[in-house]
């Protein structure tokens, strides 16, 4: 198999700190060239980590790459996806895809045109013990599946970040249910398999931040399941996500990979033993994703990541913000 | 009314099958084969497996499927030969098929993703002398799924990993006595079931190395029933190995994983004297730089 050329628009901590170093773990694609609108930036990255080419346009890229990873602030997702999209460039786009659903749509039909693929970088799914979890719930072992609670976030000063984009809505289009809620609500859909028909949504801003910091997240879906998600840039929170169903539960921290805690009451082996933790092999949840990415475009198969589920949490967003009613 | 916990039949001189379906109608009679469960698996022991062994599984799975015609059934069979089990599903055991579990002393161990499904588990095992466990029966035969899984994990682990989170809803020891003929011991419980094997034997089951590694982590059953049974139970002197061998083996295998813990837990104290260097280097410098800057 031919290697995916591949660049990188964006140079933020996510893609220092992750990404590039995944990107060159990955034997399927080659670095051709990153970009960053700080050019200085771009080149000391790019010695760093062996890309022979730094841009400061993402359109330095056309011609030359394959595909790309988008990883710059979310309100610039759409437009860069698109042009290269159009250009019939592949496109990995960091979570959340976009910030309103009319972008999303934009997108997917700019995907359509180009004849490219895109699909959104929801790492956590790739994580072996939420990849597990899914497992379990579609094994059936924990029946149907009836409520779900997440929480994910603590203090901001905590956060890994070149800059202070998150706080300025121009450049994040939302706050902490955009970045970090976006990874809970997206587990939620999957876990879920289907879109939620009732969305309420409660959030509350610090001071010296134009979005909001603290964000609780209800979601009905049609039949019975119901899921309370919370998110936060201010207190320190659970960073677990907790599915029951009507016969078990299992839980999993987001940040612990190699641990499942399940409950069946049917199981045969909880009968008498009761709550047992799954002990799995640690992967790295970038690699995972970017090994996917490219395996998924060489081969046609689906994305892990589908449309509808983008949708569907894009849309909760759009709920949660106003937007629809508006 | 006493709840019976154990049931024993000899061969009585009559005909193998003629005794093979008094045991399945004792056995349905008890309320032992109510599963209440879309799948059932029968398990064959592979250590010591005999004819009797096998014929014993079948005739208890065919009285499953008269009673619950549309139950799915299973044979676990790992010595079967190719045609033995036709008309049953045929279940492998392999590490595809499996998560891994951690016990409560920390212990992960390899275990069937099956056993996190509902089933009814019939485990048939032909009792038969063995060095580490005396007698080697039921108690065994679940270890044998997890030994598959887990080469080289001890085998106490086995045992007691096997019996707290796979135990058989129906145990059933069985053997050919030189005198009397063909023997069953059934129960509910695979410690009793086990137990009153060893009672056959003129052990005390308190004593079987097997009952002891499990009594260990629990409370095991009252051992009334295994004494009122032993009564009626075939002779079974000399089917036991010899506890000396036995407790040879398990200080050997004692031995061994206190090896193991030792060379694990020196690996990973070297690892940390490595850091300390480094650590110490970190920390003055972090130092010399607060007083530069002071």
């Amino acid at each position: 198999m031919t290697p995916l050329r591949f660049g990188i628009v964006g140079c933020g901590a996510i893609v220092t700190l992750h990404q590039l170093p995944a990107l060159r773990r990955c034997p399927s694609l080659q670095l051709v060239g990153l970009v960053d609108r700080d050019h200085e930036w771009a080149a000391k990255v790019a010695r760093r980590f062996g890309v022979p080419a730094a841009h400061d346009d993402y359109r330095q890229l056309i011609g030359k790459v394959d595909a790309v990873l988008i990883a710059t602030p979310n309100t610039t997702h759409a437009a860069i996806a698109c042009d290269l999209l159009g250009q019939g460039i592949h496109v990995l786009c960091e979570k959340p895809l976009a910030t309103t659903g009319e972008e999303v749509e934009r997108m997917l039909a700019a995907a359509a045109r180009g004849d490219a693929r895109l699909m959104t970088g929801q790492c956590l799914r790739f994580s072996p013990q939420l990849e597990m979890l899914k497992t379990v719930v579609d094994a059936g072992w924990l029946g149907p599946v009836e409520r779900v609670s997440a929480s994910i976030g603590g203090p901001y000063e905590g956060v890994a970040c070149r800059t202070d984009f998150r706080r300025q809505r121009a450049l994040s289009g939302g706050g902490v249910l955009m970045d970090l809620g976006v990874h809970v609500l997206d587990l939620a859909v999957w876990i879920a398999g289907r879109a939620p028909a009732h969305v309420e949504y409660a959030g509350s801003f610090a001071s010296g931040w134009e979005v909001e910091t603290d964000a609780e997240v209800g979601l009905r879906f049609p039949g019975d399941g119901q899921a309370l998600l919370q998110a936060s840039f201010s207190t320190p929170l659970g960073n677990s996500f907790t599915v029951r169903g009507s016969r078990g539960w299992a839980r999993a921290s987001l940040y612990v990979p190699t641990e499942l805690t399940v409950f069946a009451e049917e199981a045969r082996i909880c009968r008498r033993a009761g709550m047992q933790t799954l002990h799995l092999v640690d992967r790295n949840m970038y690699d995972a994703q970017i090994a996917h990415f490219c395996r998924a475009v060489a081969t046609g198969e689906p994305f892990r990541v589908r449309d509808a589920e983008v949708r569907a949490t894009i849309g909760v967003i759009d709920s949660c913000y106003g937007r629809l009613a508006a | 009314m006493t709840e019976t916990r154990l049931m024993v039949l000899e061969q009585d001189g009559q005909a193998r099958a003629t005794r093979l379906r008094d045991l399945v109608g004792r056995v349905a009679a008890l309320g032992w084969l109510e599963g209440g469960t879309s799948r059932a698996v029968v398990h064959v022991g592979s250590c010591g497996r005999s004819a009797l062994a096998v014929e014993t599984a079948r005739a208890l799975a065919a009285a499953l499927r008269v009673r619950a015609p549309g139950l799915r059934i299973d044979a676990l069979d790992a010595a079967a030969s190719g045609s033995e089990w036709n008309g049953l599903g045929r279940l492998s055991i392999d590490r595809a098929g499996a998560v891994v579990v951690r016990g409560p002393r920390g212990v992960a161990l390899h275990v069937p993703k099956l056993w996190f499904e509902p089933f009814f588990l019939i485990t048939v095992a032909a009792v038969h002398p063995d060095r580490r466990w005396r007698i080697g029966g039921v108690l065994q035969a679940q270890a044998e799924i997890l030994g598959h899984l887990n080469p080289g994990a001890p085998t106490g682990l086995l045992l007691s990993e096997a019996h707290r989170l796979g135990a058989s809803d129906l145990a059933v020891a069985c053997g050919t006595h030189a005198g009397t003929g063909d023997w069953w011991v059934a129960s509910p419980s695979d410690v009793l079931a086990e137990g009153a094997v060893a009672r056959a034997a003129g052990i005390d089951p308190r004593d079987l190395p097997g009952v002891r590694t499990i009594a260990r982590h629990e409370l095991v059953a009252s051992w009334e029933a295994v004494q009122g049974a032993s009564d009626v139970a075939p002779d079974l002197r000399g089917v036991a190995a010899g506890s000396f061998g036995a407790t040879v083996l398990a200080a050997r295998e004692q031995g061994i994983a206190v090896g193991r813990r030792t060379i694990e837990d020196v690996g990973l104290v070297a690892r940390n004297l490595r850091k300390v260097p480094q650590a110490l280097r970190r920390r003055l410098s972090a130092r010399a730089g607060k007083r530069k800057s002071a």
